[in-house]
């Protein structure tokens, strides 16, 4: 996608995505010092970001697209904390794979590393006081993967609206939406079974005191 | 819920059939559908042949597994307590 998003837009996500990614750095490195099994939690669950992002999964009508993979750190470390990981995992790509780009770099972690893990931990302080860890991490992850290419879709539609008036970006949102809809669905199914299946492993190592976990737990 | 897992990846790749278009570059033959006369303003330094970019993809999900392995390593057998070497 590099170049395609118009100069103006890239500047715009990117002025907007920055003070969450320096509260999120501030907020990962003071995890990081806590301890070392904290700092061995953050480590797992970005490496668990880097995997299921770099992962080309076939979904349903003959088109492919990406987990994210934020799931999981969402449910451990919030928002914040996400919001950094995803711009090394989406530097990456961008440098080292030319997936994404710099100039989309701005409008990636703004969907990915904000708005989708931001809505995702929303649900999961919803749904946490009556389902299990291992169901609400579920939920959490599915509505962090389906939010982040939601927000993807609003974002192209405002740069490429059908008209001028917000009738227009509405039906171009519309449209990219139905672009990744259909593949998104079953992924986000997917992306939340194996982050509650992890998580449900991190609870039978017993490490997961002292992490954000405790709402009404 | 392995049971799900492993018959929700079968489903896929069973329904995925040949080609399949990444979306990301759905997205951009949609761009392109709507703004004929767009033109990116801004193209990647270098990019990977088709086989590199799999390789690299598959390269940054092996160094995920490799760091997923070590720290979970370390949380299962207590050195995660033990303070940095």
């Amino acid at each position: 996608m590099e170049g395609f998003l118009p100069p103006v837009w890239a500047v715009v996500w990117t002025v907007l995505a920055v003070p969450f990614v320096a509260y999120g750095a501030r907020r990962t490195l003071s995890a990081v010092r806590t301890d070392a099994r904290t700092k061995a939690l953050v480590a797992v669950a970005a490496a668990f970001v880097f995997v299921l992002s770099a992962l080309k999964l076939p979904s349903v009508a003959g088109s492919s697209s990406h987990p994210t993979g934020t799931g999981l750190m969402v449910v451990l470390f919030g928002p914040a904390v996400t919001a950094f990981v995803s711009v090394i995992v989406l530097l990456y790509q961008a440098v080292l794979l030319a997936h994404g780009g710099l100039t989309t770099l701005g409008a990636n972690v703004f969907s990915m590393g904000i708005v989708g893990p931001f809505v995702g931990w929303v649900a999961y302080r919803a749904v946490r006081p009556r389902l299990s860890l291992e169901r609400a991490t579920f939920v959490a992850a599915a509505v962090t993967d389906w939010t982040t290419y939601l927000v993807t879709s609003v974002q192209l539609g405002v740069a490429f609206p059908a008209g001028g008036d917000p009738a227009g970006v509405l039906a171009a949102t519309l449209d990219f939406a139905a672009v990744f809809t259909v593949t998104q669905l079953p992924i986000g199914v997917l992306e939340g079974l194996l982050a509650a299946a992890m998580v449900g492993y991190l609870c039978r190592l017993d490490t997961l005191d002292g992490t954000r976990l405790g709402v009404a737990s | 819920m392995l049971g799900v897992t492993v018959a929700l990846v079968v489903f896929l790749l069973a329904t995925a059939g040949g080609n399949l278009a990444g979306t990301d570059g759905q997205a951009v033959a949609e761009i392109e559908d709507r703004t004929p006369a767009y033109d990116r303003w801004a193209a990647p330094v270098w990019a990977p042949a088709p086989t590199g970019e799999a390789l690299l993809f598959a390269l940054q999900g092996g160094v995920g597994a490799v760091l997923l392995g070590h720290y979970l390593d370390r949380l299962r057998t207590g050195d995660g307590d033990a303070p940095d070497a």
